[in-house]
């Protein structure tokens, strides 16, 4: 207790020295804090809009149709799987879906893009792209043959609520079909190119333009309550789901996204680990200089009987302090920034274009988890431990009677 | 009783073309209670031969046997060990952890033999009352004149209650005053606890209160004489 308390006053003597480097640690750690909180937002922001408005957190198919989208490829009498999926008590929401590609054609242009057949009601349980409308209506429940289209495909085939279109596509024996649909609403998330490429019309429009049933689905979506547990959930999920049919959670939908989650988390960890390596050189020095001043302070200790081992801890317990005031300092401040910011976001608008080819939203809010403290806590110790290295090596060396006969 | 005898010591030291002979075969045996000043001129080998008797310094020959122990075949830890149980040190520059008040200086050292909290506070504000620090126990070293930081210094050797005090040069920072108090409270220490006391000085005051003076030169005793 007595070598906290003097390596504690220690760091204190001066007080101009150790303020420098404990300011360094904490705009080290604000700057790696807040880049971490930053990226892991943007990332979690795509997951989340990737889940809520594209994939789900779990699709049914096919065996086969993800790889080959053949309007043959469905699966048949699906109502019990789904009452089964609809009993689990983690599940949010299922949304059956007939899917079809086809060619959607104008009057003045054409483009192709995927209908997805929905039951709003059911898909509002799943997605949140009715709240993405930026005009219109996410479908009428009196009219036929409506579609919600993207804003993108909007005003590249010059279109507007009300406006009609022709859809021609596959019916269930592989016939082409077809049918005039009149805009309804248009949407627009924060992915071009999912935007791109859907278009939604009622289910029950798609069924007698196909010929497919109400039991058949080529897409089963499901949403769970939150984000956690994805691999237990997904397992149970597996259980129920019969052998034929290819069963994936958003991970594996989309592996480019859970890549870029799990390689962001790693980058952000490095990315701190390096912050504090190059902060260790600073820290280094300044314990030096300090045991240095304090040779002969030091040579009287091992003379009066303190020996290495405590001469050790009392050096670690300097260092410690003075990188973990800096650590928390930096942390506590990146918390409120991240606090702030997390609620009102960081509105990048200029950038919206690019950002949203890639996925990303142009307003970021900020987040940190607390996974990302701890990994903070434990890299402070090391960094502690290994910067103290030095000075105890220095400290070690001086040879008492050589130092306190100098004087 | 014999508490310190050293045989045939010799130190020298190599770090120049020309090897110096510190310490040049020096016999010597020390009784318990004794008040002893080693002096002779800078460079004699005063401070060297107080540092091989307190195991601050190996012998390049010879033995230095303390209460029976050669420290000469201690290990560096049992040596540091050594020093913690049965030596106090006084140092010219008083050496006292500036962080610490004079209370907490005098309680590190028993902290470091491990005693409770409740004997080493006892004993801290019993030893700077014997030095006459009992009204400045709570100040810091920063707060204190130099002959007061020598005083903490004492007490903070006698706290662990060691078999015998080394003090080199412990006036040589001091003026009259401050010397002729820290020379009385030592002086009376030795005589009413039997404490041994060895000095390293050019300080004729400490000469003058010595009962034995031993004179070096050359690295050789010159001169040991009672007073």
């Amino acid at each position: 207790m007595e070598l906290i308390k003097i390596a504690w006053r220690n760091i204190w003597r001066n007080k101009t020295r150790s303020m420098v480097v404990i300011l360094a640690v904490t705009f080290g750690m604000l700057g790696g804090g807040f880049s971490t909180a930053v990226m892991l937002g943007a990332v979690d922001s795509r997951v989340d809009k990737a889940i809520n408005n594209e994939s789900a957190h779990f699709q049914i198919h096919q065996d086969g149709y993800l790889e080959n989208p053949e309007p043959g490829l469905y699966m048949e009498n699906v109502q019990q799987l789904i009452s089964q999926i609809k009993g689990k008590d983690f599940v949010s929401g299922v949304s059956n879906r007939l899917l079809v590609n086809a060619m959607i054609q104008s009057p003045h242009n054409t483009s192709g893009a995927t209908v997805n057949g929905i039951i709003p009601e059911q898909e509002k349980q799943v997605s949140n792209l009715y709240e993405n409308l930026v005009v219109g209506s996410f479908f009428k429940a009196d009219k036929k043959n409506q579609i919600v289209i993207s804003k993108s495909t909007a005003e590249k085939l010059k279109l507007n609520v009300r406006s009609k279109m022709v859809l021609t596509f596959q019916d269930k024996k592989g016939n082409l079909t077809g049918g005039a649909f009149r805009v309804a609403g248009i949407f627009k998330t924060s992915n071009k190119a999912f935007d791109e490429m859907n278009v939604f019309v009622l289910r029950k429009d798609m069924e007698s333009l196909t010929g497919f049933s109400e039991h058949v689905s080529h897409e089963i979506a499901v949403l769970f309550n939150d984000n956690d547990d994805l691999k237990e959930r997904t397992a149970e999920l597996f259980k129920i789901t019969p052998d034929n049919l290819d069963a994936r959670n958003w991970k594996e939908l989309n592996p480019e996204l859970g890549m870029m989650s799990m390689m962001t988390e790693k980058y952000l960890s490095y990315l701190v680990a390096i912050i504090l390596f190059a902060l260790a050189f600073g820290i280094i020095n300044t314990m030096l200089m300090a045991i240095l001043e304090r040779k002969q302070e030091l040579a009287m200790l091992k003379a009066i009987g303190m020996n290495e081992g405590k001469i050790r801890i009392m050096i670690i317990w300097e260092t410690l302090f003075l990188t973990a005031i800096g650590s928390l300092t930096g942390l506590m401040l990146n918390q409120a920034l991240v606090a702030w910011l997390g609620k009102t976001g960081i509105n990048l608008a200029a950038y919206s274009e690019g950002m949203e080819s890639y996925g990303f939203g142009s307003v970021i809010y900020p987040s940190i988890n607390g996974m990302f403290y701890l990994q903070i806590v434990a890299l402070v110790v090391i960094t502690a431990l290994v910067a103290s290295i030095f000075p105890i090596i220095r400290a070690s060396k001086m040879k008492p009677a050589e130092i306190l006969s100098s004087n | 009783m014999k508490i310190i005898e050293t045989k045939n010591l010799h130190k020298t030291y190599n770090s120049t073309q020309v090897p110096v002979h510190a310490v040049n075969g020096i016999d010597l045996s020390i009784e318990q209670g004794e008040f002893t000043a080693i002096v002779g001129p800078s460079g004699s080998g005063k401070t060297t031969l107080l540092n091989l008797i307190g195991g601050l310094d190996d012998p390049s020959e010879g033995e230095v046997i303390v209460n029976d122990v050669n420290i000469g075949g201690l290990s560096n830890k049992e040596v540091i060990d050594f020093r913690l149980k049965n030596i106090g040190f006084v140092f010219q520059a008083y050496n006292l952890i500036p962080v610490l008040t004079a209370r907490e200086n005098v309680e590190f050292i028993m902290q470091m033999q491990k005693r409770n909290k409740k004997e080493r506070e006892a004993r801290a504000i019993e030893m700077l009352e014997s030095v006459g620090l009992g009204d400045r126990v709570n100040s810091r070293p920063a707060k204190l004149s130099g002959g007061q930081q020598q005083r903490v210094a004492v007490a903070r050797a006698l706290a662990s209650k060691p078999k015998f005090i080394l003090a080199d040069e412990p006036t040589a920072n001091l003026d009259s005053k401050s010397t002729e108090n820290l020379l009385n409270i030592m002086h009376e220490l030795n005589k009413k606890e039997n404490i041994t006391f060895i000095f390293s000085t050019h300080d004729q005051r400490v000469v003058n209160q010595a009962r034995r003076i031993i004179t070096i030169e050359d690295g050789k005793v010159k001169e040991d004489k009672e007073s």
